[in-house]
């Protein structure tokens, strides 16, 4: 899996040029602002940082590459679960420098936990997306999906109210959240597996 | 040694159905037009995709197999010195220097991403990937698609070159340039239409094969015994016979001439099998 690893790091390099750019508008938007948006705007170089992971698949896909990649020495469940790996270590660097600042300025850490385990939600619903539809496809079965979950919820809150929703999140216990999500990557792992297992290149 | 035993393998407007067998140290050349099945052959040896009967034998170790495919490449924005440090770390015996000494020997620019690559430099790159890592076994799908007659030679010299470093290594090969296959296959497959219907020796072919010429008076009383296939042309039939000696003795006016790969290729497709 290191080598596959290995070349995800250096096809992300490929186009590292566009996660610097958003780094520097942050830090550019901080600067110049009277507030400071950094909790705002780290989600987003996060979510940036899940579509850098699926990228690494449409490259790996694209032009049919799939043929000659897939007679490399690695598995098919290894390159699977190399995706997953890949997705966590690449917001690493953005968690720690989120988390230093927050212990500096004495803000509170939670934001980070949600965002990461929303992060892990994310690349969980997308990344089998992508393996089953291709990147071609997946584009517009992601906004079908996007759709569908933002109408289910506000059919939700019209049904039941925004704030009966709120009152149930707040009884969720953030420890039962966490392996509600990790429970969901694991699915999604298997998921993604068995489509790969099935795959014809 | 690789092994296809009543592979089958359905789609929708085509069914592949072979057995053959490619045993360690030999060249074997896969011949067929396009859409013979050629790639769905290298594609079931190498677990690319599944079948829906029969059984393989092939490597088990991807560490020992190399594979060109003609319309398949790793992302075409890495450069290769990319393509160097990615293939270091998926092969146990990958030769970094000798990788990069041959690439510029080629004349492969080390920093220039392949997508600015010509075609010939495409294919010797891909052939270049397949020999740095010591396989036991190449799997070449038309490598020399794209090259001139030049830049062949150079790749079949290296593949010869590969073969005399190990005798136990083993070579498959598909190429529409029938001629080069000439010099290096040991052994022939023809594939059309999915059906394997052709497998002999390049040394048999030489010394006793033949194709006969003849009129349409002459193929009413020719001995058909040692004929394979057959075509009806404008002039008459063409034949192939695996025992020109017999014929050359008992039709000493017929014409017989030497065979090549050419004829036996087209006689396949064209022709009819007696």
């Amino acid at each position: 899996m290191k080598a596959l690893l290995i070349k995800d790091l250096m096809t992300m390099k490929k186009y590292s040029m566009g996660i610097l750019y958003g780094f520097i508008i942050i830090v550019f938007v901080n600067l110049i602002s009277e507030k400071i948006y950094f909790e705002q705007m780290v989600p987003m170089l996060m979510y940036m940082m899940c579509v850098q992971t699926l990228t690494t698949i449409t490259y790996d896909e694209y032009d049919n590459g799939y043929p000659l990649l897939f007679t490399l020495p690695f598995t098919r469940t290894q390159y699977v679960l190399s995706k997953y790996v890949l997705s966590i270590l690449s917001i690493l660097p953005i968690i720690i420098v989120w988390l230093i600042y927050s212990l500096i300025i004495g803000a509170n850490i939670q934001m980070i936990f949600i965002s990461l385990l929303l992060y892990i939600f994310a690349s969980s619903l997308y990344i089998p997306i992508y393996l089953y539809f291709g990147s071609a496809k997946s584009t517009v079965a992601m906004v079908l999906l996007s759709f569908i979950i933002i109408g289910s919820i506000a059919l939700l809150f019209n049904l039941v109210g925004f704030a009966t929703i709120i009152k149930l999140l707040q009884g969720f216990k953030v420890i039962m959240v966490s392996i509600g999500v990790l429970l969901f990557m694991l699915m999604s792992i298997l998921i993604s597996r068995a489509v790969m297992l099935k795959k014809d290149f | 040694m690789l092994k296809m035993q009543n592979v089958k393998k359905t789609y929708k407007d085509f069914q592949l159905d072979v057995s053959l067998e490619i045993k360690s140290g030999t060249v074997v050349g896969l011949l067929g037009e396009n859409g013979s099945g050629k790639t769905t052959v290298f594609k079931a040896l190498l677990g690319l995709i599944s079948i829906d009967e029969g059984s393989i034998y092939s490597v088990e170790d991807k560490n020992d197999v190399g594979v060109v495919f003609s319309d398949s490449m790793l992302s075409q924005y890495y450069t290769v010195k990319d393509i160097s440090t990615i293939l270091k770390a998926f092969y146990k015996h990958f030769d970094e220097k000798f990788f990069l000494t041959k690439a510029v020997e080629m004349k492969l620019p080390l920093k220039k991403t392949i997508k600015k690559f010509s075609t010939g430099m495409k294919a010797k790159l891909k052939v270049l990937m397949a020999l740095s890592h010591q396989a036991k076994v190449l799997i070449l799908d038309e490598p020399t698609t794209g090259l001139d007659i030049s830049a062949r030679m150079d790749i079949y010299d290296m593949l010869r070159d590969y073969m005399e470093e190990d005798e136990s290594r083993t070579i498959l090969i598909s190429s529409h340039i029938t001629n080069d296959l000439d010099t290096l296959c040991d052994e022939i497959y023809i594939i059309n239409d999915g059906k394997i219907n052709f497998h002999e020796d390049i040394d048999r072919i030489n010394e006793t094969y033949g194709l006969i010429k003849c009129s349409e008076k002459e193929w009413q009383t020719l001995d058909k015994q040692f004929i394979s296939n057959y075509c009806k042309e404008k002039w008459g039939y063409g034949a192939i016979t695996n025992e020109k000696q017999f014929y050359l003795e008992n039709y000493p006016k017929m014409i017989i001439e030497n065979i090549n790969l050419d004829d036996i290729l087209l006689m396949n497709i064209k022709g009819e099998r007696l």
